[in-house]
């Protein structure tokens, strides 16, 4: 892809993680749906993609998930992070800084900062949901940079976006179940296990 | 037209349909009756490839009929049958999420016999996923709140270092498009890739597949997982059938990509899951953790015998997986056996159980010695191999390292052992043998004991080791 609307659609779900990072799932989950319509006219509009077919599903049905997951469970903004988000620029930094030393094209680089944010929120949200949503950010993004190395086929691009749906149904069901029996969606809550 | 490996899936698929719609009571025998089909027409797949068949197509995914994949077919049935008929007794209809329990089960059977067919090495990937998956869910079978932490960690150190993997994929499709783990060897050793990409490649798949194979530094949640799993996925989904059956796939392939220090690298890291594996056995003070902790001990002479490189070591590796899942597998049903009696888990509130359950503590302490490699089980023969292709690939300090690492396990098992079943007694009178869940470890010991003591079969099909 090249042109203005990769940059627009590759663009979007780095605004939502950024989103879900420092503000609200709800937003963040919005922009992924935008980005999942854009994606779906992308091919009217000229966009000869092969990454938009796997990306459309993956990213519209995460969003589905999550706002699923989000209307069963309150409190997912109670618990703060770690650390302040100045962690978060130098986690979107450390990929700017590694494709400009290795000379990686942009479109690759909205991947890269869209999976370091991914890990981000896996490392440093303590909330379950958020992390959760991390965790599947981090896998889309690396799905979204295997698409955008090589052509690799409806047959593949289909049981890669399966696995990062069926990454965002368990990893909310797993939080419903963990509220459920914990009470809280807090992670620092799961610590229970003794040697 | 279908082969008997299609009816394999199509009768687990059944099994999963049928516990799903039928009464609690007859979830687990259904469960049983599916698995010993499949292992049936594993049996009947194996036999086609003895009469020439090589690559089939299973479903429109092309598979590999070779003799590690034949053998893991086998295996994976083999365990699958007998930690099915474990459950009928240990998860009976009073469970209140039995049907789950079965229908994941059967799904992940289907899933780990698509692991060790699946010729493309992203669908690889993409099965190794959904076993992930299946297993996430089984471990947190018990939905208290251990279990589900146990699933959690799971979930993110698994489905993250997984993914990892797809960087190698990336790599591997924009230089050589070529993803059959068949060709895929000989692709890379004509294609030039720089340096950077080769690493990359080696390294983010080692990452990626080496997550469930225990590989030190991702180690650190199979103790939780497995240690809260109900017994028979421990003995299951332990790491040495997926994790360590993929290792040896890719390194295989990947093999053109290594240059001697990296195969350093990788030799030590395999070096260092043992230590870990068993420094952590030693440490252990829950039973259960201390068998996931052994089976981490395990897969680091598998990684390391990979890492040679050799056909000779790759057999050697094979052997592994064959005789450590058996082995593994018998010490979590053993294990669960005396927790179900005892109702405890800890070493320290265990004691003179010998007196109430020798059969139960002759079956673990045999398994105990045979995963040290004391012989004559099977487990000596597989570290006896990798001892020796160590030695023939000129890194005997390799070999010496490795020897030692298991000295201290069979310290630590010995020490355990001895606790359990010798230490001072703790009211043992109300103890019985439980004998329904005895028999799948005697049938297991069975199987390491006659690895052990007629390894020619299995030597000759990996290669003469």
């Amino acid at each position: 892809m090249t042109g203005p609307v990769e940059a627009m659609l590759l663009a979007i779900p780095v605004a939502a993680l950024a989103s879900a990072v420092v503000k609200d799932l709800k937003y963040s989950l919005a922009a992924l749906i935008v980005h999942a319509l854009l994606c779906t006219i992308a091919p009217a509009l000229g966009e000869p993609s092969e990454a938009v077919p796997a990306l459309v599903f993956s990213v519209a049905a995460v969003a589905t998930v999550f706002a699923a997951a989000l209307r069963v469970l309150p409190s997912y903004e109670a618990e703060p992070p770690v650390t302040g988000s100045w962690v978060l620029i130098v986690f979107a930094a450390v990929p700017v800084v590694w494709a400009s030393i290795l000379g990686l094209p942009s479109r690759v680089l909205v991947f890269l900062v869209s999976a370091a944010l991914g890990v981000y929120m896996m490392s440093i949200r303590r909330n379950l949901v958020k992390a959760s949503y991390g965790l599947v950010a981090f896998e889309n993004s690396l799905h979204g940079l295997l698409s955008q190395a090589a052509h690799i086929g409806p047959l593949m691009e289909t049981p890669l976006s399966a696995v990062v749906f069926l990454t965002a149904l368990l990893s909310s069901v797993l939080a419903l179940m963990v509220y459920k029996t914990v009470g809280s969606l807090d992670t620092s809550s799961l610590r229970r296990l003794e040697w | 037209m279908w082969l008997p490996v299609h009816y394999t899936i199509a009768s687990l698929a059944v099994g999963a349909a049928a516990s799903a719609a039928s009464p609690k009571k007859a979830c687990g025998p259904i469960t049983l009756s599916a698995n010993l089909a499949a292992l049936l027409f594993n049996l009947l797949t194996v036999k086609a490839w003895i009469g020439g068949l090589a690559t089939p197509v299973l479903f429109g995914v092309p598979v590999i009929l070779d003799p590690l994949s034949c053998v893991a077919l086998v295996l994976v049935s083999t365990l699958a049958s007998v930690c099915a008929a474990y459950s009928v007794f240990k998860i009976g209809a009073e469970d209140p999420h039995v049907r789950t329990y079965y229908v994941l089960y059967n799904l992940l059977i289907i899933s780990l016999n698509m692991v060790t067919m699946v010729r493309n090495a992203l669908l690889l990937y993409v099965f190794f996923e959904l076993v992930t998956f299946a297993a996430i869910l089984l471990v947190g079978h018990r939905r208290d709140s251990k279990a589900l932490e146990a699933s959690v960690k799971y979930l993110f150190v698994c489905a993250a270092s997984s993914a990892l993997s797809l960087i190698g994929f990336a790599v591997l499709l924009s230089k050589v498009h070529v993803l059959d783990l068949l060709t895929l060897g000989q692709a890379l050793s004509e294609a030039h890739l720089s340096p950077l990409e080769a690493k990359l490649c080696l390294y983010s798949m080692l990452l990626g597949f080496g997550v469930k194979a225990g590989l030190v530094g991702l180690h650190f949640f199979i103790p939780d997982a497995y240690g809260e799993a109900p017994p028979p996925i421990s003995a299951l989904m332990h790491i040495t059938l997926p994790g360590n059956y993929s290792i040896i796939r890719i390194l295989t392939a990947l093999q053109p990509l290594m240059l001697p220090k990296d195969q350093l690298i990788i030799s030590l890291a395999g070096i260092l899951t043992v230590y870990t594996g068993a420094l952590m056995t030693l440490a252990s003070k829950d039973v259960k953790r201390m068998v996931a902790c052994v089976a981490i001990e395990g897969s680091g002479y598998i990684i390391l015998s990979s890492s040679l490189g050799t056909p000779y070591s790759i057999a050697a590796a094979s052997l592994c997986l064959v005789n450590f899942s058996l082995i593994e597998s018998a010490l979590f049903l053993a294990v669960g056996a005396v927790h179900s009696e005892t109702g405890t888990r800890q070493v320290d509130q265990l004691g003179g159980l010998f007196k109430a359950m020798p059969v139960t503590a002759w079956l673990f302490i045999a398994s105990a010695l045979a995963i040290s490699g004391v012989p004559p089980f099977g487990g000596f023969t597989a570290k006896l191999s990798v001892y020796m292709a160590c030695v023939k690939a000129g890194k005997m300090w390799a070999s010496l390292a490795a020897a030692s690492g298991s000295g201290i396990l069979l310290t630590a098992v010995i020490w355990t052992a001895h606790r359990m079943f010798f230490g001072p007694p703790r009211e043992v009178e109300r103890l019985r043998e439980p004998k329904a869940l005895l028999v799948p470890v005697v049938i297991l010991f069975l199987l390491f004991t006659l690895l052990g003591l007629y390894p020619a079969p299995l030597l000759r099909l990996f290669g003469g080791v």
